[in-house]
């Protein structure tokens, strides 16, 4: 009977659905334009996302390349060519060309020059460019291009210019423990050339353009930092000689007696990036080795990874003849699969097999390749004399694949996207839907889509060698998964966790295998040129080799010193700690060695801090250092009220120092009318949202909290959710995320005198209702493990992240690179309009121990350190050598603007959101406050109990905290009557010490 | 029965103090006052003032004792609650477990007998916080926690639950993954204990007309192995109320959401370390030490007192 009824239940809800369903398409047809049928009208057709304007180059591809000219004359368009200019473009002569012996173009940033050009022959050319790039910039140049005053695809937005480094020195400087420390980089000045291609894939033929015959106009936009443009040449297609060709036209005869050229890995004379950079440590696989100390042995695989990025040597042949090219290598980033490599020899692609050149994978034994033609060692003539060789990343036959990868992906989300538009995304095993009434084609975009991925899945392998190699071993599933799917619709609805959403579905998984297929890691470790390959040493090293080096090097690190600074002992040694990773600290270390030391007359002992609470322990043990680097905003505060911190404004120079930041920053430092820490480094929240995804479901970016929940419903319909703080934070619900509610409404946490709990106020009562209503009356999910994660595969396409989450996803998220942007956070709409979205955004700090003999100096340290010149430095050396993920967000805020991390559009939104900043306000019971707002929040949102009352127990606990406080502290003898008075610190505090 | 259970009384020898003596107990001496007596006569020392951790101490007298019990709310509505709800569960539930697996696992082979002893004893071994990863991936908050995912597979929950943040589940949790990892040294010495026992005792047993394998239980392996039994019961005592501090690495705050899953050692950390009282802290110390001592005197006296029949 029971079942019956069910049966009954389910026909009627389907008949119900059917009507409902063609009565929204009968609406969209009419074009009726409520929300919905507008979202269903705008999620149907892919890639209608406003900045997709021009159509990528890869669907243009086929047609272009078949229009590339071939065995044409070169035309080069000089200066003389110039038709239209802006002020920002002007013409050097030769005299100030740096050297090109012609007049050349200038552009300053955001300079537009209009090039004319006469093109006998209609057709597809390549443009090459000839440009020098006179600042140090770390980014690459990008410049916008248009021909004939129209964008000829997407990518022509941002073309990339690459500046030459290198090393400033390869005798590494060594710490006091004997390792050596990792290189700083430099800008080499001079002339380069190249044509413009694919930022993502540095693709074997560069981009294609079409010409007209007759005149035609090109048009050049600067968006960076200024940049010379000689000659810009149009080219035919370049084709390259194969390895017959080249053999018989150079002299064979070996270079007998030759001793072979040993180059090591980690002494590249010229890089792409600054950050390309050498590899360290103690592994005896690698040369040089030491077992007492780390040295420089590589040049790291993974730092030069991305298509475009490359790296040259130099060397010196001294008798003329026939050398081979062999490389000891790792490449163990690559399970299975080979890098690809271009591979120049002074500066040309010798022959057709070095354009693409295979280093198979590894693992974590070294290989020796000698480069090879069809299994057949390849001989390379050199004159006596000096020449180079330049191993360039390409992607090779990965970019087909990709292409195809990603076409899938985009395709799983356009049908996760039908799919969920019907089902509303509430699964219902019970319950049959007959999907293909509604999507048709389902079944046969499926089925489509495995081929696809198991055709792909064979050529990979293919190239591998292997039959199932591990890196694709998820492409396999995949391809099983959707065949699985197109044969039961109906258990692909109920697990769409493992088709569209979550790092396990059917695009989750390709999209890692598409990650690790365009990046080509391989480290090298030696290069030998040599005239007879049976010279060459043995790679390998043995099993028992390696044991007892192991153990060796287990034994002298009982003997290792850790400590730092030049080591004399006569002179006194200032010791500071930091709350940082090593790798910020060897930074520091180099920049008190260089900059710093000179000066005084003691010594620096920079030693990293494991774990912040240990600092409260060594105070009461008389260990304490001199200077804490990097402390978490809230740790001054409280060693500050325990007597455990120097008043920094007794010091010189303290006045001054505050005009680096802004006011706010120093709020959490305040006790009185003394400050206790300097800003260190800053954590900016954002709010990061997909425009993909918003754009086919027709939303807005919200401001306030209001636009939010207006684009609630539309989202929730589609299962996707926004993300908040309190979401991604543990089970305590800190400052950090509940604080910014009751700001934005104007209300504060404790009373201005600082004696009781001020949550009773209006404002607050408001925002605490604010911060409850969105998890129990509009859903809004209470965790979000991963919020980088769900914002990538799209279950949360919008939300508030911070620092991090930006870091991720400008370095680690390339399937969705252009496809998402960040705007400031939304806040609470205020009375005349106007949104307050005031964050805090001091995260570290730093303090002079009061207990130190060494306080003065000690402050002269923070300050040198702190200072707009060093920090600057500090920012970019961090950067220079580990790369752009490496973001220092410094609390001084001309160093913080002139990292160069973001671009300029980013940048403008992070500075406008901390200039919106407002810091947490701190009391001796901020512990217990930030506890009982958690609790508060926790018994309305999980037990639902009512916000009101929930909120008093708060109040009631607070303020019996502030009581026992504020006597602990000496505010407030045992009757509760003020001794003292306590003052809550406000920005007007610092206002007055600045006068 | 009786005359089985006799022993022979032990050949009583008078102990003669030579040199010897005092200098093979030295170094247990030193490092058990250096590091059990020291701090414990410091920390009841500090318990008695005002400390920071910073500045020198202020002698209170008796304030923190009373504070704790008068004005600590949260130290009576939770903390007191939850360390005795999980004591009394954890502790005799988990030491029942220990004897039964010990008893079962001593009547399998010995191959066979190494290899799950092992298995039982790993996760006692591994520490709390290696402990709360694993069960965390178990109890995560939405669809991907493998309860989540399980119950919502089967329908029994429409939406996921907040396992590691509801205040109503957490110590039930702490509870399990305690029992789950409480097999550990008393375990290991109970199965010896059963191992011990003489079968000819059994042999006897069952001349003697004992019929079944509960009364070989009660009347030959428990009394045989008194001692491992007594050892075991004050290991697992102690345990279960140092053990707290599970909840606070399950759910990755101190302390645990609405206190849900606080107990004293986590409220000891909670004001020693997160709000700088040590002096308070050390209150609380001390009372959970005369907790553990009078919670072993009882078991010591149980047991010790069915040694003499």
């Amino acid at each position: 009977m029971k079942h019956r009824g069910k049966q009954l239940t389910a026909l009627l809800l389907c008949i119900l659905l059917t009507f409902s369903q063609s009565g929204i398409c009968t609406a969209a047809a009419e074009a009726e334009t409520d929300g919905v049928s507008q979202t269903e009208s705008e999620a149907l057709p892919d890639d209608s996302s406003e900045e997709a304007v021009e159509a990528n180059y890869a669907d243009l591809k086929a047609e272009l390349s078949e229009s590339l000219l071939e065995g044409t004359e070169d035309i080069a368009i000089t200066a003389d060519n110039l038709a239209e200019s802006d002020e920002a473009v002007s013409i050097l002569p030769a005299e100030e060309s740096n050297g090109y012996g012609a007049p050349v173009v200038l552009m300053e940033s955001n300079g537009t020059v209009t090039l004319e050009v006469d093109v006998p022959q209609a057709g597809g050319y390549l443009i090459d460019i000839s440009y020098y790039i006179p600042e140090s910039y770390m980014q690459d140049l990008l410049l916008t291009l248009l021909v004939n005053g129209e964008s000829p695809f997407y990518e022509c937005r941002n073309l990339q210019l690459k500046a030459v480094w290198k090393d400033t020195s390869q005798d590494y400087e060594v710490d006091s423990s004997g390792n050596e420390m990792y290189p700083l980089p430099e800008r080499v000045y001079r002339w380069e050339s190249c044509y413009l291609n694919s930022t993502t894939y540095n693709s074997d033929v560069p981009f294609i353009f079409y010409f007209e015959a007759g005149k035609n106009t090109i048009t050049i936009s600067n968006n960076d930092v200024p940049v010379m443009i000689g000659d810009i040449t149009l080219k035919g297609r370049q084709e390259l000689a194969s390895y017959e060709e080249y053999a018989a036209g150079v002299d064979t005869s070996a270079a007998a007696d030759a001793e072979y050229v040993l180059i090591e890995g980690e002494h590249y004379t010229e890089k792409s990036d600054s950050f390309v950079r050498p590899e360290r440590g103690s592994n005896v696989k690698y040369h040089p080795y030491s077992a007492s100390s780390r040295l420089v042995y590589s040049l790291a695989g993974n730092s030069w990874q991305n298509p475009g990025q490359w790296v040259t040597y130099t060397f010196d042949i001294e008798i003329s003849g026939v050398y081979y090219i062999a490389i000891k290598y790792f490449q163990d980033g690559k399970e299975d699969m080979p890098s690809m490599k271009k591979i120049y020899v002074d500066g040309e692609v010798l022959f057709d097999e070095m354009a693409d050149y295979a280093f198979a994978y590894t693992g974590s034994d070294a290989a020796c390749e000698v480069l090879s033609v069809d299994g057949e060692q390849a001989a390379f003539y050199f004159e006596a004399g000096t020449h180079t060789i330049t191993l360039e990343t390409v992607s090779g036959p990965y970019e087909e694949s990709y292409e195809n990868l990603m076409s899938i992906v985009s395709q799983i989300t356009t049908i996760a996207l039908e799919i969920q538009y019907v089902t509303g995304n509430r699964t219902d095993e019970n319950r049959d839907w007959k999907i293909e009434n509604y999507i048709p084609h389902i079944r046969e975009d499926l089925l489509a889509s495995a081929e696809i991925l198991e055709s792909e899945y064979e050529k990979l392998s293919a190239m591998s060698g292997l039959s199932d190699p591990v890196l694709l071993s998820d492409l396999g599933t995949a391809a099983r998964r959707l065949r699985r799917f197109a044969d039961d619709l109906n258990y692909m609805i109920n697990h769409m966790s493992q088709f569209s959403s979550g790092d396990d579905s059917v695009s989750g998984l390709i999209s890692t295998v598409v990650a690790d297929l365009l990046a080509q890691p391989l480290e090298i470790d030696q290069i030998y040129i040599t005239p007879d390959t049976s010279q060459l040493p043995e790679v390998g090293v043995g099993f028992f080799r390696v044991l007892i080096e192991e153990i060796k090097k287990l034994f002298l690190s009982f003997f290792n010193d850790y400590t730092t600074g030049d080591g004399d002992p006569n002179k006194e040694t200032l010791t500071v700690w930091v709350n940082h990773a090593t790798t910020n600290v060897e930074v520091m270390r180099q920049l008190t060695e260089s900059s710093y030391l000179p000066g005084v007359d003691y010594n620096v002992n920079l030693s990293v801090m494991a774990d912040e609470t240990k600092l409260l322990l060594a105070v009461s043990a008389g260990n304490a250092p001199d200077l804490a680097i990097g402390l978490s905003y809230y740790q001054p505060y409280q060693l500050a009220l325990r007597g455990a911190l120097a008043d920094l404004r007794q010091f010189d120079g303290f006045t001054e120092a505050l005009d680096d930041y802004a006011e706010e920053f120093f709020i959490p430092f305040i006790i009185g009318d003394s400050c206790y820490a300097l800003p260190e480094a800053l954590n900016f929240n954002l709010m990061f949202y997909r425009k993909d995804i918003l754009s086919q479901l027709g939303l807005e970016v919200p401001q306030s909290w209001d636009d939010v929940m207006d684009m609630l419903p539309v989202l929730s319909q589609y299962g996707m959710s926004f993300c908040t703080r309190i979401a991604t934070d543990s089970s305590l619900k800190t400052l950090g995320s509940t604080f910014p509610y009751f700001d934005q409404m104007g209300a504060s946490i404790f009373s201005e005198d600082g004696l009781s709990c001020a949550l009773g106020s209006e404002e607050a009562v408001s925002a605490f209702n604010l911060m409850c209503d969105l998890y129990t009356k509009y859903s809004l999910p209470t965790t979000v493990a991963n919020f980088y994660n769900s914002f990538k595969n799209g279950t949360t396409p919008i939300g508030i992240g911070d620092m991090s989450v930006y870091i991720l996803l400008r370095n680690a998220a390339p399937e969705i690179a252009g496809q998402w942007g960040i705007a400031p956070v939304v806040g609470v709409e205020q009375e005349d309009g106007t949104v307050n979205n005031n964050m805090w955004a001091v995260n570290t700090a730093s303090s002079v121990l009061e207990g130190s003999d060494m306080k003065e100096e000690a402050w002269d340290y923070l300050k040198w350190f702190m200072s707009t010149e060093i920090q600057t430095q500090y920012v970019n050396n961090m950067q220079l050598t580990f790369g752009s993920e490496f973001i220092w967000a410094s609390a001084n805020l001309e160093a913080f603007v002139s990292t160069t991390a973001y671009s300029q559009e980013d940048l403008q939104v992070v500075m406008e959101q901390i200039e919106n900043c407002a810091e947490i306000t701190l009391h001796p019971s901020y512990v217990i406050a930030q506890r009982a707002i958690s609790d508060a929040w926790n018994a309305v949102v999980f037990d639902g109990d009512a916000p009101r009352t929930s909120l008093d127990d708060a109040i009631t606990t607070i303020n019996r905290d502030i009581t026992r406080k504020l006597q602990e502290f000496g505010y407030l003898d045992d009757n509760g009557q003020v001794v003292s008075e306590y003052t809550m610190p406000t920005v007007e505090t610092v206002y007055a010490w600045k006068e | 029965m009786s005359t089985i259970a006799k022993r022979e009384p032990r050949p009583r020898r008078r102990l003669r103090l030579d040199v010897s003596v005092p200098i093979m107990l030295a170094p247990f001496l030193f490092f058990f006052f250096v590091f059990i007596i020291l701090p414990i006569v410091i920390a009841v020392g500090l318990s008695f003032t005002s400390f920071n951790g910073v500045q020198t101490p202020e002698v209170n007298g008796l304030s923190n004792y009373v504070a704790l019990l008068t004005q600590d709310t949260e130290f009576l509505r939770y903390i007191l609650p939850n360390t005795l709800k999980f004591a009394m569960i954890v502790g005799p539930f988990g030491y029942l477990l220990q004897f039964l697996l010990a008893w079962v696992l001593a009547q399998i082979p010995k191959g066979s007998r190494t290899v799950l002893a092992l298995i039982f004893y790993s996760p006692s071994m591994t520490g709390s916080v290696v402990t709360a990863v694993i069960w965390k991936v178990i109890f995560t908050g939405d669809q991907n926690g493998y309860l989540n995912y399980i119950l919502e597979k089967l329908n029994i929950i429409q939406e996921p639950v907040q396992w590691l943040q509801n205040t109503s589940t957490i110590l039930p949790i702490m509870i399990i993954v305690t029992l789950w990892s409480s097999m550990g040294i008393g375990f290991l010495t109970m199965l010896s204990g059963v191992l011990n026992i003489d079968p000819e005792l059994y042999e006897a047993a069952y001349i003697d007309g004992i019929r079944n394998r509960f009364q070989e239980i009660v009347y030959i392996t428990i009394p045989s192995m008194k001692p491992q039994m007594l050892f075991g019961a004050v290991m697992a005592i102690v345990n279960t109320i140092t053990a707290g501090q599970i909840g606070v690495d399950l759910t990755g705050a101190n302390p645990t959401p609405g206190y849900s899953g606080s107990t004293m050692v986590t409220h000891i950390d909670d004001y020693g370390f997160l709000q700088y009282e040590m002096g308070y802290a050390n209150a609380i110390a001390v009372v959970l030490l005369i907790f553990v001592f009078i919670l072993s005197r009882v078991v010591n006296k149980f047991f010790a007192e069915r040694e003499e029949d």
